[in-house]
C-alpha cells in the first residue's frame, strides 16, 4: 500500500481510524480499514457499490458500532459511541438518503438542530421559535435557502432537502463534516453548485470534509486526497492525480464506471 | 412430581400449541405479505367455530356422523376463507398504504361488528358442538387419562406446518409469497399481479383461522368471547415468533403452549401476565422476535405530513374554548352535566394519547393502562386509606408515572407494530392484575363509593373543578408541544436517525414523552373515578384503549383541538346510540371503519385541510394577478 503521509505529514491529524472491522453475519463489510483525516482536509472515499462506504461512515457516525478497531477524534475515543455523543464531539453528518423533518418548516428544522446539539431538548415552557432566531436565519441564508425558510420540508425539492441537511449538520459548528453521497439524486448542474457551497462553507469554518461520491467530476474537482475502497478494504489512497493514473484503480473501479 | 402427570401436562401444552399455531400462522402470513396486522383474525376464528356448529349439525344429518363432521369442518374453513376474501375486497385493500394505526383501528372495527353479528345470527347462548367421530373418549397414559381428540390436535399442528412449508417452498405461488414477505417492492416490479397475491394470502390466512375455530368446537362450545380471548394470545405468538415467519410462529406456539400448561400449575392466577412477560423478555433480546426479519424502515415519506392546527391555536383562543366549555352546562340536568364531565375527562385522555402518538409518533394500543392506573390509584387511596380528594387526585398521576417509566423503558426500544403490540401487552397485564387481585381491587366488581367531598358533590361544581384542572393540564401540554422538547419530539417522529445524528438521545426523549402522556392520562383517570363514583377493570381494557384511539382519529390526528372534538363526538354517540339500541358495537365498529376509509383526517384535520386549500388557492390567485 502507498504511504498516505506524503501529502499531509506536516499537518495534525484530526480523525484517526485504526484497523476497523465490521461483519454482517458472515459478510465482511469492512476489513481492517485505517486512515487519518487532517485538519481542513477534503478527503473522498470512493469505490463500487457495496464496497463498504456507507458502512464505514455509519461506523464513524455511530449508527453502527465496529466489531474491531478504534476511532479517535483528537484524543477522544469515539469507538462504539452512540450518534448523539459523536455529534456533540464535533462530527456533523448527512445521510445518503436525505433525512429532514417532513412536517417541520425549514426554519424549525434548523432550529431543532441548534436545540439538539446545544443540549436544550428538555426545555418545556418557552416556545421553541424564540431560540436561535438569528443563528438559524443566518445559516439558512448561507446554504442558499433564504427564500424557502417558511416552507415545510416535505414540500421541498430533493436538492433543497439536501441543503437543509447540510444546514442541520453545520448547526453544531462541527470540526468534521461527514457527507454520504452529498449530491446523489440531484441534477448535474445542481451537484456542482451544492458541492461548491459545501466546500466554501467548510473552508470558511475550517471544517475537515470526509465524503463519498459517485460523481467522479465532483470527486476529482474537490477532493485533496482520495481513498479507494473495494470489498471492504482500502485498495489505494493518494492525491487525485495519482489515483486517476493508478492501473489497479482503473481496472477495479474506473473500468467499471469510466471517466 | 409424578412423571405421568408431567407428561399429560406436556401433551395438553402441545395440543393448545397446535391451536395457537393455526391461528398465528394465518395472522403472520397475512402480515408478511400485506403488512396489515389483522385484529379481526380472532373474529374469523370465532366465526369458524359458529359456522362449524351449523355445518356439522346439518351435514351430519345428511352424510352420516363421520363423513358429515369432517366435510363440515373443511367446508367451514373454506367458507371463512371466503369471508377473508370479502374482507380484503371491501376493506383491507383500501388500507394497504394507510398508516399502521388506521389498519389496526379498521380491523378492530370489524371485531366490533362481528361481535354483534354473531348473537344476531346464532343467538346469545353458548353452542356445544358434536364430539369428533373416531376421537371420542380418552386413553390412559401412565395412569392419567387423556382425551383422544387432544392427541389428534397435537398432530394437526405439525401437519399444517409441514403443509405450509411445502406450499411455500415447492409451489410457484408459495415462493412468490415468501419473496413478497422479504421484499414487497421488488416483487411488485417483477410484474406479479399483486392484487391477486394479496387476495389469495387473505384467503389462506382466513382459511387457517376458520379451521382453527372449527377444530376448537369439540373442545369448547362456540361462545361470544372466543375472539378477544384468542387474539391477545395469537398476537403474542406472532410477535414472539417474528412477524411474517411461519416457522417462528410454530416455535413460539410451542413455547407459549407449554409455558401455559405448566404456568397454570405454578402461577394459576397470572398465566396471562406470565405470557406477556415472556413476550417482553423475548422482544428485549430479539426486537424482531425469534425469526423475524421485518423492521420498520424509516423512509422519507409524506405520511407524517398530517394536518396541523399548531399555528391556528393560540393562548387566547384556548381560553375562548374553555369559556365556551364553561357555558355549556348551564341550565342542564345532572345526567347531561355528567356526560359533559365525561367528555372533558376523555378529552384529556385523548390529548395525552395524541401527545404520544400524533406528536411523538409512538402508537400506543394500550393507553387505557395509564388512565386505568390513575383511576385505581385514586380509588384505592379513597377506599383503603380514606384519603380525601386532593390526596387521591395527587396520587392518580403518580402511579401511572411509575408504570410509564417502567413500560416506556421497554417501549421506546420498539417502533411501529411491535410497539403497538407491546403497549397492548402491558395494558393486558394490568387488566388481568386488576381482574384477579380481588382483595385489593375488588376484582370484576371493582371499587365503589368514590365520591368527591361535599363541597364538590354538586355535579355542576364538580364539572367546573374538572374543567379548570383539565384546562390547566391542556395548556401545559400545549406549551410543551410548542417548546423545544415538543419540537424535537416531532422531529424524532419524522426522522429519529436525523435527530440522533444532530445530538439528541431519541430514546430518552421518547421516554420523557411517555412519562408526560402517562401522568396526564392518569389524572384523567383519577377525575373519572370521582365523577363516576365507581371503577372496574373495564377502564384498563382494550376497548377503552380503542375508544381513545377513535377519539384521536375522529378529531384528527396530530391536531391539538382534535381530541376534544373527538371525545365530544364519541361520548355523545355512545350515550345516544347506546340508549337506543342493543347493537351499539355494530354501529361503533361501522363508524370506525367509515372514519378510517372516508374521513381519515378527522373533524379538526378536515377543517384545517379546507382552510389550507383555500389559502393556497388565494395565494395562487394573487401570484397570478401580480
Amino acid at each position: 500500500m502507498d504511504s498516505p503521509l506524503s501529502l499531509a505529514s506536516s499537518r495534525t491529524s484530526l480523525l484517526k481510524v485504526k484497523a476497523l472491522c465490521k461483519n454482517f453475519g458472515a459478510f465482511e463489510a469492512i476489513k481492517n480499514v485505517s486512515f487519518s483525516l487532517f485538519e481542513g482536509e477534503k478527503l473522498a472515499v470512493i469505490g463500487p457499490n457495496g464496497a463498504g462506504k456507507s458502512t464505514c461512515f455509519n461506523l464513524i457516525g455511530g449508527q453502527l458500532s465496529p466489531d474491531q478497531g478504534h476511532i479517535h477524534l483528537g484524543d477522544m475515543d469515539l469507538t462504539g459511541k452512540p450518534p448523539p455523543f459523536i455529534a456533540k464531539a464535533g462530527i456533523g453528518r448527512s445521510f445518503q438518503i436525505a433525512a429532514a423533518y417532513a412536517s417541520l418548516t425549514v426554519e424549525m428544522a434548523v432550529q431543532a438542530a441548534f436545540l439538539a446539539i446545544k443540549g436544550q431538548a428538555y426545555h418545556f415552557i418557552k416556545p421553541s421559535h424564540h431560540y436561535y432566531r438569528e443563528d438559524t436565519a443566518a445559516l439558512i441564508e448561507q446554504v442558499g435557502l433564504g427564500a424557502l425558510s417558511q416552507r415545510l420540508c416535505a414540500e421541498l425539492a430533493y436538492g433543497d432537502v439536501k441543503r437543509v441537511e447540510l444546514a442541520m449538520a453545520l448547526a453544531g459548528n462541527p470540526r468534521i463534516l461527514l457527507m454520504d453521497e452529498p449530491t446523489a439524486g440531484m441534477a448535474v448542474a445542481e451537484r456542482q453548485s451544492l458541492m461548491e457551497h459545501v466546500v466554501r462553507l467548510s473552508q470558511d469554518r475550517n471544517i475537515a470534509l470526509l465524503f463519498t461520491e459517485h460523481d467522479m467530476d465532483v470527486v476529482f474537482r474537490h477532493a485533496d486526497r482520495i481513498i479507494v475502497l473495494v470489498r471492504g478494504q482500502i485498495l489505494v489512497e493518494g492525491p487525485p492525480d495519482r489515483i486517476a493514473q493508478d492501473p489497479e484503480v482503473r481496472a477495479v473501479y474506473l473500468g467499471e464506471d469510466p471517466l | 412430581m409424578d412423571f405421568g402427570f408431567v407428561l399429560s401436562q406436556i401433551l395438553t401444552g402441545l395440543s393448545s400449541a397446535s391451536s395457537l399455531f393455526l391461528i398465528a400462522s394465518g395472522l403472520t402470513i397475512i402480515f408478511g405479505v400485506t403488512r396489515i396486522v389483522n385484529f379481526a383474525h380472532g373474529s374469523l376464528y370465532m366465526l369458524g367455530a359458529y359456522c362449524a356448529y351449523t355445518a356439522t349439525e346439518s351435514l351430519m344429518a345428511i352424510l352420516g356422523s363421520s363423513l358429515g363432521f369432517w366435510v363440515g369442518i373443511l367446508l367451514t374453513a373454506v367458507f371463512v376463507g371466503l369471508i377473508g376474501l370479502f374482507l380484503e375486497f371491501f376493506l383491507l385493500r383500501w388500507l394497504y398504504k394507510s398508516p399502521e394505526l388506521f389498519q389496526l383501528l379498521a380491523t378492530f372495527g370489524v371485531v366490533l361488528i362481528v361481535q354483534d353479528l354473531v348473537p344476531f345470527l346464532w343467538g346469545g347462548e353458548d353452542l356445544l358442538g358434536p364430539r369428533a367421530p373416531g376421537f371420542k373418549g380418552a386413553i390412559e397414559i401412565l395412569g392419567w387419562s387423556f382425551p383422544r381428540y387432544e392427541l389428534f390436535m397435537i398432530l394437526i399442528g405439525p401437519c399444517i406446518w409441514g403443509g405450509l412449508w411445502l406450499l411455500f417452498h415447492k409451489t410457484r405461488w408459495g415462493i412468490l409469497v415468501r419473496a413478497a414477505t422479504e421484499d414487497r417492492e421488488t416483487v411488485a416490479t417483477l410484474g406479479i399481479n399483486q392484487a391477486w397475491l394479496f387476495r389469495s394470502v387473505l384467503f389462506l390466512g382466513a382459511f387457517l383461522a376458520g379451521l382453527a375455530g372449527a377444530l376448537q368446537l369439540p373442545k369448547e362450545p362456540a361462545n361470544s368471547l372466543m375472539d378477544i380471548n384468542i387474539i391477545a394470545e395469537a398476537f403474542v405468538v406472532t410477535v414472539i415468533g417474528g412477524m411474517g415467519s411461519v416457522t417462528g410462529a410454530f416455535l413460539a406456539a410451542l413455547l407459549i403452549g407449554l409455558l401455559q400448561a405448566f404456568g397454570i400449575l405454578i402461577f394459576p392466577k397470572i398465566t396471562l401476565v406470565f405470557i406477556f412477560l415472556v413476550m417482553a423478555f423475548v422482544l428485549m433480546i430479539r426486537p424482531n422476535g425469534l425469526l423475524g426479519k421485518y423492521q420498520t424502515v424509516e423512509t422519507y415519506s409524506k405520511q407524517n405530513e398530517g394536518p396541523h392546527d399548531l399555528t391556528f391555536i393560540t393562548l387566547p383562543r384556548i381560553f375562548i374554548t374553555l369559556g365556551v366549555c364553561a357555558l355549556l352546562p348551564l341550565g342542564l340536568g345532572d345526567f347531561e352535566i355528567f356526560v359533559l364531565t365525561e367528555i372533558l375527562v376523555f378529552a384529556l385522555f385523548a390529548f395525552s394519547l395524541n401527545f404520544l402518538m400524533g406528536f411523538g409518533g409512538m402508537i400506543s394500543f394500550g393507553h387505557a393502562a395509564y388512565f386505568g392506573l390513575g383511576a385505581y390509584a385514586a380509588a384505592l387511596m379513597t377506599h383503603h386509606f380514606q384519603a380525601g380528594l386532593p390526596l387521591a387526585l395527587f396520587a392518580s398521576p403518580i402511579l401511572p408515572l411509575i408504570a410509564a417509566a417502567l413500560f416506556g423503558w421497554f417501549c421506546t426500544r420498539m417502533s411501529g407494530v411491535y410497539l403497538a403490540m407491546l403497549t397492548l401487552a402491558f395494558a393486558q397485564i394490568l387488566w388481568s392484575i386488576a381482574f384477579q387481585w380481588v382483595a385489593l381491587t375488588g376484582g370484576d366488581n371493582g371499587l365503589i363509593g368514590i365520591w368527591p367531598p361535599k363541597i364538590l358533590s354538586d355535579r355542576l361544581l364538580f364539572y367546573y373543578f374538572a374543567l379548570s384542572l383539565i384546562g390547566f393540564v391542556f395548556i401545559l401540554l400545549y406549551k410543551i408541544t410548542l417548546s423545544p422538547f415538543g419540537l424535537l419530539l416531532r422531529a424524532a417522529r419524522d426522522s429519529s436517525k436525523r435527530l440522533s445524528a444532530d445530538g439528541v438521545h431519541v430514546g430518552h426523549l421518547r421516554w420523557a414523552a411517555f412519562l408526560i402522556a402517562g401522568a396526564s392520562a392518569g389524572l384523567a383517570g383519577g377525575l373519572y373515578s370521582f365523577a363516576k363514583g365507581s371503577i372496574d377493570p373495564h377502564i384498563l381494557s382494550i376497548p377503552l384503549s380503542v375508544d381513545g384511539l377513535s377519539m384521536v382519529l375522529m378529531g384528527g390526528i396530530q391536531t391539538l383541538l382534535g381530541p376534544l372534538m373527538g371525545s365530544a363526538a364519541l361520548t355523545f354517540l355512545k350515550t345516544t346510540v347506546m340508549s337506543l339500541t342493543e347493537n351499539w358495537r355494530f354501529f361503533m365498529g361501522s363508524a370506525i371503519v367509515f372514519l378510517v376509509l372516508v374521513f381519515p383526517r378527522g373533524l379538526v384535520g378536515s377543517l384545517i385541510h379546507v382552510f389550507a386549500l383555500r389559502k393556497a388557492a388565494r395565494s395562487e390567485k394573487t401570484e397570478r394577478s401580480s
